[in-house]
């Protein structure tokens, strides 16, 4: 081989081993696609997002499980009874009725009158519940006093119990609005959507609500937020036909807010707190764009010659880069504002609409990238 | 470029262990490469993203198979690696399409509009042009010979054609890339 061709060859080796074209996005999703359709591997990596995403929907069925436990005493009674109605329609006239009174709402006293031994007070559970009304326990002990109602009054129907004198023992409607503490507590989802100039954001995930006073509530929670953001920059020549325009961060984060919600009418509040960010995640790109002198040839139409055209041909591309702003800090601050609109969507529901606005505190307040956000709330609340 | 080192020692050091998001990388590393590799045999983009998809396929699906002994060449090896992959995709995409369109030589229609300049006197649109003017057959024992490094055995068994077909190929393919050299640099 001569030294022409081995230098030939050489030029085409080496001119073909650095040829490149640039990336061109959306290729990656594309593949990713069918790698996961083709492969076992990919189906595995399927498999494990899957089971990733069945975790979060069965945290969520169980802490809406949670929510929906009954948190005050009230409630649970209620249940209680419910059972009890239950057994009581099913074997009324078999069975010695053992009803046992749980508590003191519903109740009345009848005193002893002639349809009645004496000594033997009756106590009517539960009036309100016709399947009940032939049945009410006898006890013996007459002397048995019977603590103080605290709950509504239940009108008996005389009719139904013509020979026993109908006594209301009370007649409160409530007692000064006081709930316990583990009623005060209300828990929910949230799902948001927010631009960050001019970048859409997805967010969710749960949040807690305590009631501080009938006006003021305690809110925080935990959410999983995509949050994009672009920064121009003044543009660096890195070659004859190349510069960099800007750059742009992608940042996975899990945002835990605190927050004081002020709710001076019903159905109307508003709030500010401050949440913390933990950066689990963030892909930093550099912003590129290239001209090149494109050649078009083009056909004269009244001599029919061929004309070169030239024309500059602008493109613009991403190339990842190594270094991140946020990743790993952890003095990342928002601070929160928001107002908002309470809908009742049923007796333990609420649905609520939140438009918001972020503004970047701390670390999260660098110069070149912009990462205050606004955007609208979606929350249910149980 | 930083990035490239980077990404060239994470892989160098743990190639095995390779996940997604390292995968995603390479991919988006290596894809203009072997786009550019794919193009050598197949005539139009969407055909040559198609088989570039599928050797990453198989890259990802083998990455047991590359053992680099040099690991001062790790890029260089593992781009030749790849390669390979790609010019025998590439090959087998146009063997189900013996009579179409792909058989068909590379012309102006590739949009050139990145050119790279090599270090010596030859322009990569240059290059082009000489592995464009040769036939379909002297191109493709060509690049596989002295590109890809196939030897002629194993391009005769890709090709379908015997192992003399490919010597005799290489050498008149050499002769009018020398011809062309000429004429282009005068």
């Amino acid at each position: 081989m001569d030294s022409e061709e081995r230098k030939l060859i050489n030029e085409i080796r080496d001119g073909l081993y650095d040829f490149e074209i640039p990336y061109e996005d959306g290729n990656w999703e594309k593949f990713k696609k069918l790698y996961e359709e083709r492969t076992p591997e990919g189906h595995r990596t399927r498999r494990k997002t899957l089971i990733i995403r069945l975790k979060y929907i069965s945290a969520a069925a169980l802490i809406g499980a949670l929510v929906n436990m009954p948190w005050n005493d009230t409630e649970k009674v209620g249940m209680k009874q419910d059972r009890i109605f239950e057994q009581a329609g099913a074997d009324t006239k078999e069975k010695e009725i053992t009803l046992q009174l749980l508590n003191n709402r519903d109740t009345l006293v009848a005193p002893p009158s002639a349809g009645h031994p004496i000594g033997l007070t009756p106590k009517i559970a539960s009036l309100t519940e016709p399947r009940l009304r032939d049945h009410v326990v006898i006890e013996p002990n007459a002397s048995e006093t019977v603590p103080p109602p605290i709950s509504s009054t239940i009108m008996e129907d005389k009719a139904t119990y013509p020979s026993w004198q109908k006594e209301p023992i009370a007649t409160l409607e409530s007692q000064g609005g006081y709930t316990p503490a583990s009623g005060r507590w209300k828990f929910g989802l949230e799902v948001n959507s927010s631009l960050t100039t001019n970048r859409p954001n997805v967010a969710a995930g749960i949040l807690a609500q305590f009631e501080v006073a009938q006006k003021i509530k305690l809110s925080t929670g935990l959410t999983y937020s995509r949050i994009s953001a672009i920064h121009d920059t003044d543009p660096v020549q890195l070659s004859y036909d190349t510069k960099m325009v800007g750059t742009k961060s992608l940042i996975k984060a899990i945002d835990i807010p605190l927050s004081i919600v002020y709710e001076p009418t019903d159905g109307w509040y508003a709030s500010v707190g401050v949440s913390a960010l933990a950066v689990l995640d963030e892909d930093k790109f550099y912003r590129m764009e290239s001209e090149v002198l494109q050649e078009n040839v083009m056909m004269d139409p009244e001599s029919g010659a061929s004309i070169s055209v030239f024309e500059v041909v602008k493109n613009e591309y991403s190339e990842r880069s190594t270094d991140t702003d946020f990743e790993g800090r952890s003095n990342l601050r928002y601070l929160n504002l928001s107002i908002g609109r309470k809908q009742r969507f049923n007796k333990n529901t609420d649905l609520l609409f939140e438009p918001f606005i972020k503004i970047p505190m701390g670390g999260l307040q660098r110069g070149d990238v912009n990462l205050l956000n606004s955007g609208i709330k979606v929350k249910v609340l149980f | 470029m930083g990035t490239d080192n980077d990404l060239v020692e994470v892989l160098s050091k743990d190639w095995q262990n390779i996940g997604d998001k390292l995968k995603e990388r390479i991919y988006k590393h290596y894809w203009g490469y072997l786009m550019g590799v794919a193009l050598r045999y197949v005539s139009d983009r969407d055909t040559a993203g198609m088989v570039v998809n599928d050797s990453f396929m198989k890259i990802f699906s083998n990455l047991a198979a590359f053992e680099c002994a040099d690991m001062e060449n790790f890029n260089k090896l593992l781009k030749g690696w790849m390669a390979k992959i790609t010019a025998r995709t590439a090959l087998n995409e146009l063997r189900k399409h013996k009579n179409g369109a792909l058989r068909e030589s590379l012309t102006d229609e590739h949009d050139w509009r990145f050119p790279v300049v090599l270090q010596d006197n030859l322009h990569i649109e240059n290059v082009w042009d000489l592995i464009n003017n040769l036939s379909p057959n002297y191109r493709k024992v060509f690049t596989l010979y002295e590109i890809e490094g196939f030897n002629h055995d194993e391009i005769a068994e890709l090709m379908g054609i015997s192992a003399s077909s490919s010597r005799v190929y290489l050498a008149r393919a050499k002769e009018k890339l020398k011809m062309l050299y000429r004429t282009l640099m005068v």
